[in-house]
């Protein structure tokens, strides 16, 4: 689990990614100390870290019917 | 047996004014190489402590095979010594490889703050403006690589979880692009992405403070730090 911190307007926010696989998630927070604090506690096991979702596969467009040919 | 290379070798181009030259051509990196041998002084670096408990926070060179900045801390929490390269001479920079390299062995894995590698000069290193560091926060033994470029701070998942007074070796390979690969003991671990690396310079820079009260002992072995020119 990789974090990326940094602010958004007023609020701090934690990027939070996991392999190529999967979809990064963002949490906010109000201060920076705050969001630190959660960045910490997260890698010693002490708050639940975020399961993140796999991304969805792109899916492949269907081949479109070839047309019946009247005879 | 080892190759022989009797006539040297070389890793310049045709036109070089090396290029007779039967040694590797150093100027292609940039190298910072201290195997501490000799103690870090304050000519060459600037060394922050803190020594509120009974004792003096410092850095010595024992005697001891290998060469080690032994780092002994007063007895109060918080007490201990940084010490960082005097001036800022490594910017990691786009389309430039950069390696460094690291063994240390800490007294206290839990109870203490240490960190090793490039950061902006700051007498709190921990929370300079920019860092290309491994470090560990006291209340836990959890070692994390941090790449803060000023504008969005990033930690790799735990790298290992240390054991006290027990060496390990780190290392960091920018490809100098967006990636970080982060090694323990010469083995891949994870590869941070998305990473822009800090823009301006920064200095070598390592140090150990307790987290707890108690004198104690870290032991920096080598660090090494190299990127392409």
């Amino acid at each position: 689990m990789q974090t990326n911190l940094t602010k958004v307007g007023d609020k701090w926010a934690v990027e939070v990614i996991g392999g190529p696989d999967d979809e990064t998630l963002v949490k906010t927070f109000s201060g920076r100390e705050e969001a630190a604090t959660w960045i910490r506690a997260a890698g010693k096991g002490e708050v639940e870290v975020p399961v993140l979702k796999p991304k969805k596969a792109s899916r492949a467009k269907p081949q479109s019917k070839a047309k019946s040919v009247k005879p | 047996m080892p190759t022989h290379f009797s006539s040297g070798v070389s890793n310049v181009v045709t036109g070089n004014p090396l290029y007779e030259l039967g040694v590797l051509d150093p100027t292609k990196y940039h190298t910072y190489w201290d195997d501490f041998d000799t103690t870090p002084i304050a000519a060459q670096w600037t060394l922050t402590a803190t020594s509120a408990g009974s004792g003096t926070s410092a850095i010595t060179v024992p005697d001891a095979d290998g060469g080690i900045a032994r780092v002994t801390t007063a007895a109060n929490e918080n007490d201990g010594i940084y010490a960082e390269w005097i001036s800022e001479t490594f910017k990691l920079e786009s389309g430039k490889k950069t390696w460094m390299k690291c063994r240390l062995s800490v007294g206290d894995a839990v109870q203490s703050d240490w960190l090793i590698g490039l950061h902006s000069t700051d007498t709190t290193p921990h929370d300079a403006t920019m860092r290309y560091i491994f470090e560990s926060v006291d209340g836990s033994a959890n070692v994390y690589f941090n790449n803060d470029n000023d504008t969005t701070d990033s930690d790799s998942s735990t790298l290992v979880t240390l054991t006290d007074d027990t060496f390990v070796t780190l290392a960091a390979y920018y490809d100098g692009g967006t990636s970080i690969q982060l090694f323990v003991d010469d083995a891949l671990v994870t590869t941070m992405t998305g990473i822009t690396v800090p823009a301006a310079e920064m200095a070598v820079g390592f140090g150990y403070i307790n987290g707890a009260a108690g004198a104690e002992t870290a032991d920096f072995d080598y660090i090494y730090v190299i990127k392409e020119r």
